[in-house]
Formats: C-alpha cells, structure tokens, sequence
C-alpha cells in the first residue's frame, strides 16, 4: 500500500491582505481522479496557485510522494512529476501548437523521450496534428484547452492538475475534455486532480471533495461521489430556484 | 471638526508640510537648485503621462525639454511677457511632441523609443546647435513679483501642483482612461468608442506640453541658456531613470526620485561625515539604486509608499468584502436602473424596422480559411437571440463582424443603417456593446473604472475642456458615475466597486464586463460566452438578469452560450453555428433536438440527459 502522491494539509493563503483558504486539506492517490469541486470565487484557483507555489504559504503542508514541497515553484515540482493545466489555458498564443508542445516537454532532457511524447500526443489529439503549424492564438476555444492538456501531459507527469477544463467549452468539447483526461489517467496511470464547478467532472470521479469559501466542507467516495453529484445538482437547483424569487 | 480622511493622506499631508516648511528655511542657493529639481520633477511627471497611460518610452524628453526652454527664451527675447513665453514653451512643447509621435500611429513598444531617439538627436545635433533656436545672447527677463529667489520657488511650487491637478484630472476624464483601453486592449478599446490614433497623438500632446511648462520654468530660472547645456541623451535616459525608480503612475514617487536623482549631489557637495564627493558617488549610488528598485519592487519608490499607505489604512478598514456578486432582486434592481436605458442618440436613427440587427450573406475569411460562409440572420427587437456552436464554429467571429473587428463581405444593417464600412469605434453609439470570451477590460483598473470606460462614447466633450473640468464635464462625468452604480447594483456588484479587476474571480470579472456593457446603453447586448466560468446557481442568477434587462429596460440580446439550461430558459430565438454555417434555428427547445446539433454541439449524453449538462 503506497501512500497519497498528493497531500494536501490544513493549506491556507491568500492575496496580499485578503485571506482566501482558510483550511483546505484533500489527497490525491496513485492512479485516481479526484475532483475538487467549488463555485465562482470558492477558492479553487487560489488552491491550484498556492499548491503549485505561486502564491505565497501561510500555512499547512504540500507533500508531494511524502516529501515536504510546501512552497516549492511549478518548474522544481514539474521535474518531480507534476504538471498543472492552468485557468484560461495560458497558451503561448505567438507560438505555434507545435512550439507550445515542445515547452511541455522542457524538463525532458532524453530526446527519444521527447519524440515519443510528440507522437503519443498527437495521437490523442489529432486535431493538434493537423494544426501544429498553426499560431495557438488562432486555435478555437476548444482546441487550445486540447492543447492545454496536451501540453501538461508533454512533460509525462505522475500527476496532473487541471483548472477548470471545461471553462468555455461547449457541452460536447466537455465531455472530449473529460474523455481525454480519463483516458490519460487509464492509459498512463496519472493521477488526476479535477479543479471544477461543472457537476459532469463527478462522474469521471473517484472521490471528491467540495470548497466552499476557502475551506473543505464535504467529501465522498465510491459510491457516495454519485450521490454527491445528486446533492450539489439538488443544492443548486434548489437555490436557484430560491434565487428566482431573491435572486 | 472630525477629520475622515484615511491616515495614509494625512501622514502624506504631514509630510508635505514637513517638507514645504523646511524648504522655506534655505537659503537662497539652495531654493534655486530645489526650482531645477522641481523642473526635473515637472520633466519626468510629464514622461510618465506618456510611460504609465499609454505603455510607451520615450527618449526625446531632453529634446522637449530643450525646445520649451528656448522657445521661452526667444519669446521673451522678442520683448513678449513672461506668461506670453511659458504659454508658447507649451504650445511648441506639445506641438514637438506630437510630431515626434506620428510614428506611434503605425508601431509600438521597443520601436517607438528609437524612433523618439531620432528626434532626440535630430534636436541635439541640428536644432540646439543654430545660433537662430538658441537665441544667443538673448534672456527671458522674469517679471518683478517672481525676482527674488524665494518667489520663483513658490512659482515653481504652483507649476508643480497645476501639474498634478492636471494629471489627476486626467485620471478622472475620458482621455485618461481611453489612454489606458489603447494600452492594454487596443482592438477591444474601439468598441468603448475610443478611436486609438487620436487618443495616442493625445497623450503625446499631453506629455510635451507638460515637458514644455518645465523649459519654461528652466528659461525663467536661468535667464539665458547657453548652447553648451545640455538637453541631451544622457538628460533623456535620466529621466527615463527616475520615472522608473519613482514607479511608472506614482505622482509622489517620481517627485521623491527627481529630489533624490537630481537633488542630493547637487545640495550636498560633500557628504556629511565621510567627505566623499557626492558629484562622483552619486552616480554610482543612483545606477545601484536603479537597479536595486527594479528588482526589489518594480513599482519603484511608488509601489513602496502605496504599501506604506495600505497598511496604515488597512487599521482603519474593514474585512475585504466577498468577491462574488450579492444576491439582489434583479427586477427591482432593474426597475431602480430604468435610467440606464435613456441614452441620447441621433434622430435619424429611430427608424421603424422590425429586425434590429440583420445580418445579410456574412461572410468572413482569414488566410485561406472560411470562418464564416453566408450567414443571415436577424435578431428582432426585445428579444433575446442565442447564438450557439461548436466551439471554432464562427460564433465569436460573428460577433467580430458585427463589432468591426473581422474583414467582411456582405451586409449587416443595425437599426436599418449599414455597419460594414464604418469604424468600430462609431457602432458603439449607434447602440450596439459587446463582451469579449478573454475579457476586453482593463485589468489593473478597478472595477468602477472599468465602467466608467466602457461609457467614453457616451462622455461628449473635448480632451482640453475635460481635463481643465470646464462647461457640462462635471455634470457629465457625474451622470457616468451615476450610471455605473446602477449597472453595478444591477448585476450585485456594488461592493467591489473599489476593487482591482484583476483580484476579482474569474466568473465575476465576466460579469463586472456585462454590467460594464450594459452601463454604455446599449440597444442590443452582445455577449461572448455570458457564463463562462459560473456555476449553475450563478448561472441561474445571470438569466435572471437577462430576463429582466429584457423585459424592465426593453434590451435586445444576443448571446452566445454553451450552458444549454441558461439558453433554454431565456432565449426567444436560437441559431447554430457549425463550421462557420447555420445548421439550425427556431426556439431553443427545437434547435437542441435537432440531430445535427446534438452531433455538433450538445453530445449524446448530454442530450440523453436532456441537454443538462451541469
């Protein structure tokens, strides 16, 4: 039995004077998906940011295989096997698609390695392929979260975080994007944390856990992911049809 | 009395009259170096107009400098009054520093700093060195009240604060913040009704003539100035330096680092204490202080005292407020925005078409690749119109076209008037506002500003009466400030009114943008994935929103949306892009059982799930 390969603990931060994680504790195992679900202004980036040391620590513990990495910027913690797909996709948008593949891929040093990343990509991807030339800036909405993920996917990562895939996706680009992600987490084995606020992300999952203003209030596994997916559907239906009346 | 202002203006208060009152202690010496350091100070705010609003460097700012000074010399060496020659330093300043930037029109950043640099030599090398421009021999006689040294450094003192006045001014009226659009969405700011070659040439003009009051003041200190002074390339990069040092936007940074740069080697000679000669340490002291400020805080002395100040305020205030809307009832909040809704257009446009926006065999390509093939289309008045797809289906170049921003072939007419042909910047007042899918605001503004912004068509008066707050400006201004606390309560911001954009969640920034275009008085809306990064509960307070924009202040909409629940319960209409072709239209619920559209857009399961998504 190994342990997590993520751990968050007690996490908390912020931006300058204003607080936004107040206790936020969740683990990723070998091998699962796991979603972190949250709404507008929960946290869930802020999470992302300061696990992946773009923001500053204020508190609790980021341990990545065990080790203490709480801290540590993005470009240590990829060479260690973890990759983030960031919010709004941070395309390159002057290079082309090829050109922001081979960014992904920088931590790798053995070229043969390198080339097989390329050929495994866009063969999942073969939209990628036909547009490798083409500036990222010019792709469709769709296709630059493909290439987001790809990307992130470039540096073989044992881990993979991913902001919010479906972010301006239309419904069926969702679920490709989901699809996508399952499969590299069934044919390479990578960990999967799901950073979102679209229900769908739960049926991908093998646990979860919901954020609620900068803290985790719920959890569920098996099975109970299901009926998690129930609730918050439930949750939000039923406040917002609150919501018609109050707004 | 109780005194409300925050501690950080009242320690910046005390600290003014700390320094005003020493400096009225020196002697005589020293009050004309403080007239050449307030000069300099005057020199770089006038830079920074042109660094921090517009994101351009200048190189030429010894040159401007130059020119405002001898133009105050031969004025007054003509025999005109002093006020005669700093009024035509200005004028000249400003006319210089327009020409200079012409080549802004056409390129930007790195490219526009060499081509100042050629002015700055043209000047150095050709102009200051004509007997004829220098006016040898010739002096600006200063006039009886400004005699004495103490005089003019109380008149240099004045020339400082008009200064500020003016650049704050500036922050306040609409050529400022058109400024800022060109800066950071030069193609987004069109559709404010910012035209960006004018709005540039503007901040050129703004900046020389500041730079030209600063010659002036140098004319009316020195008297005579002999061609061996320099107004060079070194003076140039000096002033470049201390806009950087003193941080790029900060007023009191920038004084602090011309007093620091300029002041100290002259004011003290030798050092106290080590007897070091400051001539030669200062020097090396100010490049370890340039570089020191650029790593340690970009934001130079500036972003220091702006820490200072947050922190002694923060005692003071309260918890920051939640950066998600609040709820609010958004039909009573409707009722209460009615206003926003009375925008003046011209009459000819009241015409009597049922279509409000008709699209005729649009067309759009780039390269070699069709992004749009013959769509036609109409949305009626008082509707709301979805337009949904694929992602890459042509939805968002769509909108380009109607917006201007996208190369058409075909007809679109608005309210009966053809649009293809005619600049971005006028279809804002004709009445039509847009949102953009990666947010076309300016994000180190706050929010208020933001939509202040997003009203400039609607701010009808000229740059020199704004800025010196003459005629209807204040009223004006007041009426935009009005209007964007409505759009604001509206859409349940009102609470991060004073916040940065860019601090703001994701899925709020996009909705500070759609209150932001409802603020500028749209006839129709145009909205560019309305609830991206929402979830369902927000979602659902959008179209509450929607519906009431439509139905308390009479807007039309079209909205392009993948969140099927949102687009079936508050659409009239719907069309589906595939491949830059409509596939589909008719009611929503029609168009989304439609097997082409369940292929292209939906998916299988989502459409088995009843086209819930989420």
């Amino acid at each position: 039995m190994t342990g997590p390969i993520l751990e968050v603990q007690g996490l908390r931060s912020g931006y300058g004077a204003l607080q936004v994680l107040f206790d936020v504790s969740f683990d990723v195992l070998p091998g699962e998906i796991v979603a972190l679900m949250g709404s507008n202004g929960a946290g869930k980036t802020t999470t992302l940011k300061t696990v992946t040391g773009q923001l500053r620590v204020l508190g609790g513990h980021v341990r990545l295989d065990g080790d203490d990495v709480t801290g540590t910027p993005a470009e240590v913690l990829v060479r260690r096997g973890l990759s983030l797909v960031p919010e709004g996709r941070g395309m390159l948008r002057q290079l082309t698609v090829q050109q922001n593949l081979e960014l992904g891929a920088y931590v790798i040093d053995d070229r043969s390695k390198v080339a097989a990343a390329f050929e495994q990509g866009y063969q999942a991807f073969p939209i990628l392929y036909e547009r490798r030339e083409q500036r990222a800036g010019t792709l469709s909405g769709g296709q630059q979260q493909m290439l987001a993920i790809a990307r992130a996917l470039m540096s073989a990562p044992r881990v993979l975080l991913v902001d919010e895939a479906s972010l301006g996706l239309s419904p069926v680009m969702t679920e490709t994007a989901f699809d996508l992600i399952g499969r590299a987490n069934r044919t390479a084995g990578i960990a999967v944390l799901l950073v979102e606020q679209n229900v769908l992300a739960l049926d991908l999952a093998d646990r979860a856990f919901v954020l609620e203003k900068g803290q985790v209030v719920d959890r569920a596994e098996g099975p109970a992911v299901r009926t998690m997916q129930g609730r918050l559907r439930q949750a939000y239906l039923g406040r917002a049809a609150a919501g018609g009346r109050t707004g | 009395m109780r005194l409300s202002l925050p501690p950080s203006r009242t320690a910046g208060l005390v600290a003014i009259g700390g320094v005003g009152l020493y400096s009225l202690t020196l002697d005589n010496v020293k009050l004309s170096i403080l007239v050449g350091v307030i000069a300099t100070a005057i020199a770089a705010l006038g830079l920074d107009v042109l660094v921090a609003r517009t994101g351009e460097l200048s190189l030429a700012h010894a040159a401007f400098l130059g020119v405002g000074a001898f133009t105050a010399i031969n004025v007054g060496g003509q025999g005109g009054p002093w006020y005669l020659a700093i009024l035509a330093a200005v004028a000249a300043t400003a006319a210089a520093a327009t020409v200079a930037g012409l080549p802004s029109l056409r390129i930007r950043g790195l490219q526009i700093a060499i081509t100042t640099l050629a002015f700055q030599e043209f000047a150095e090398k050709f102009l200051f060195s004509r007997q004829d421009v220098t006016a040898a021999g010739e002096s600006l006689t200063r006039p009886g009240f400004l005699r004495s040294d103490i005089r003019l450094y109380l008149f240099a003192v004045g020339c400082l604060a008009v200064v500020l006045v003016l650049r704050h001014r500036l922050a306040v009226t609409r050529p400022g913040r058109a400024f800022l659009a060109v800066r950071d969405v030069e193609a987004r700011a069109q559709s404010f009704g910012v035209d960006p070659g004018p709005s540039k040439l503007l901040a050129y003009a703004i900046s020389g003539a500041i730079v030209g009051l600063a010659g002036g003041l140098l004319a009316l200190k020195e008297g005579s100035i002999s061609a061996k002074d320099p107004f060079e390339l070194l003076q140039s990069l000096e002033l470049v330096a201390i806009v950087v040092v003193g941080g790029a936007g900060s007023a009191s940074g920038i004084v602090a680092a011309s007093v620091a740069i300029t002041g100290f080697p002259q004011f003290f000679s030798r050092i106290p204490l080590v007897h070091l000669r400051a001539d030669r340490v200062v020097p090396i002291a100010s490049a370890a202080l340039l570089v020191a400020a650029i790593v340690g805080q970009p934001e130079g002395v500036g972003g220091v005292l702006r820490l200072l100040g947050r922190q002694l305020d923060r005692r003071s205030r309260g918890p920051r407020p939640p950066p998600r809307p609040l709820p609010t009832d958004p039909v009573a909040a409707a009722h209460r925005a009615a206003a926003l809704g009375r925008v003046p257009r011209g009459l000819s446009l009241r015409l009597p078409v049922r279509a409000l926006l008709e699209a005729d065999d649009v067309s759009v390509q780039y390269g070699g690749v069709a992004a749009l093939s013959h769509v036609s289309l109409e949305v009626r008045r008082g509707e709301i119109v979805g337009l949904i797809g694929a992602n890459g289906a042509g939805k968002s170049t769509f909108f380009n076209a109607v917006s201007g921003l996208a190369p058409v072939t075909g007809s679109i007419r608005f309210r009966g008037v053809e649009l293809v042909g005619s600049p971005p910047s006028r279809r804002s007042a004709l009445g039509a506002a847009r949102t953009f899918q990666d947010m076309g605001l300016v994000r180190a503004e706050t929010v208020k500003e933001n939509l202040l912004l997003a009203q400039t068509w609607l701010a009808r008066y000229g740059p020199l009466v704004g800025l010196l707050g003459l005629g209807s400006t204040l009223r004006l201004e007041r009426d935009l400030r009005r209007r964007a606390d409505m759009a604001l309560e509206l859409f349940g911001l009102d609470h991060l009114a004073g916040e940065r954009l860019g601090d703001l969640p994701y899925g709020t920034m996009r909705i500070v943008e759609i209150a932001a275009a409802v603020a500028a008085g749209p006839d129709v809306l145009m909205l560019d994935e309305a609830s991206a990064g929402l979830g369902p509960e927000e979602s659902h307070a959008l179209a509450d929103r929607f519906l009431a924009l439509r139905d308390e202040l009479g807007l039309t909409l079209m909205v392009i949306e993948h969140h099927v629940p949102l687009i079936a319960r508050v659409c009239d209409y719907t069309y589906c892009l595939e491949s830059g072709a409509l596939i589909a239209e008719g009611p929503p619920a029609e168009v989304t059982a439609q097997p082409e559209v369940i292929a292209s857009f939906l998916g299988r399961a989502a459409a088995a799930r009843g086209g819930a998504p989420s």
